[in-house]
């Protein structure tokens, strides 16, 4: 019997197993999930913009994205050198990864333009990135 | 901790960032959070949704010491992590094969006796080797980008995928000798 190539035991997976690819219509059932659920946690993002500005400012960029040309990538320079150790604990890695960290919205104005948002967009990202 | 985001247009900026996230990232994250979830279609559903949801309360705090989108789909597997607890997947697995008649529009395509063979070649892989398999070998990811990702050095990727492949050669050798 001959070996079966690597090649042939990931495709054997891949077909056996079967993939979760998303139509247009799971597409925007899936945002729409996600803004009602980022809506839904707003008291504990202690977010005085307001989570309906906020979800309707992101709905709002996402329709300016998508008439938009593309932007540029985004820099991708990586850095591992403050990642944990492959066996450190959870509050380590959130830690790096930020997750950990109270997150303070406290200086961003209650009247801050939606229009403001999608035209932050549009500019991109800053130098800094 | 350092404060990256020190003005209100870049803590807007970053807003928006993670809303072309979603758009670039979402249909990989489902992808992925699949392949790592027993092939559980809610629970990828709810992790990759967990994930731009964590994403977003850490925004403000993205250190900017990777990609945005390497950054995300570290949360991502770290979310999927989470909820791949063994006693739950076995849970799940269970009720969906006992549930097997009308569960089954629900099931990818495929033989099941196959695919549960699959399943279980899997769940002896660690998380870590099946974040990479995923990423690699299901999702197309290069070597490089996917050790980025779980912030490991490449050849140390590439340990995980020689076992993974190792574990799944050794676990689904009945199925390729039933097809000589």
């Amino acid at each position: 019997m001959t070996r079966m190539t690597d090649e042939q035991l990931v495709e054997k997976v891949r077909r056996g197993w079967g993939e979760l690819r998303l139509t247009a219509t799971e597409r925007a059932r899936f945002d729409l999930e996600l803004w009602e659920k980022a809506e839904g946690n707003r008291s504990t993002w202690r977010a005085p913009l307001g989570g309906a500005v906020v979800v309707a400012g992101l709905g709002l960029a996402l329709a300016v994205a998508a008439v938009l040309p593309e932007r540029p990538e985004i820099g991708t320079s990586v850095s591992r050198t403050a990642a944990p150790a492959e066996v450190a604990g959870d509050a380590d890695w959130d830690e790096w990864l930020g997750l950990a960290v109270p997150v303070k919205w406290g200086d961003v104005p209650e009247d801050l333009p939606v229009e403001y948002q999608a035209l932050a967009y549009w500019l991109g990202p800053s130098e800094e990135q | 901790m350092e404060t990256v985001v020190k003005s209100i247009p870049e803590k807007v900026e970053r807003q928006a960032q993670l809303v072309e996230l979603v758009q670039n990232e979402r249909d990989r994250a489902v992808a992925i959070a699949y392949h790592m979830l027993g092939g559980d279609r809610e629970a990828a559903l709810d992790a990759a949704q967990n994930a731009f949801l964590r994403a977003f309360e850490a925004l403000p705090v993205f250190r900017g010491d990777s990609s945005l989108s390497t950054w995300f789909l570290r949360i991502l597997i770290r979310e999927a992590a989470r909820l791949d607890r063994k006693s739950f997947l076995r849970e799940r697995w269970d009720r969906l094969w006992g549930r097997a008649q009308e569960q089954m529009v629900d099931l990818p395509r495929g033989d099941p006796e196959v695919k549960r063979q699959i399943a279980l070649a899997l769940e002896k892989l660690s998380q870590q080797q099946r974040a990479a398999f995923a990423m690699v070998h299901l999702e197309g990811m290069t070597v490089v980008a996917a050790a980025d990702v779980l912030a490991v050095a490449p050849g140390t990727l590439k340990s995980h995928l020689h076992r993974a492949l190792a574990t799944l050669r050794r676990e689904l050798g009945s199925l390729w000798e039933e097809v000589q």
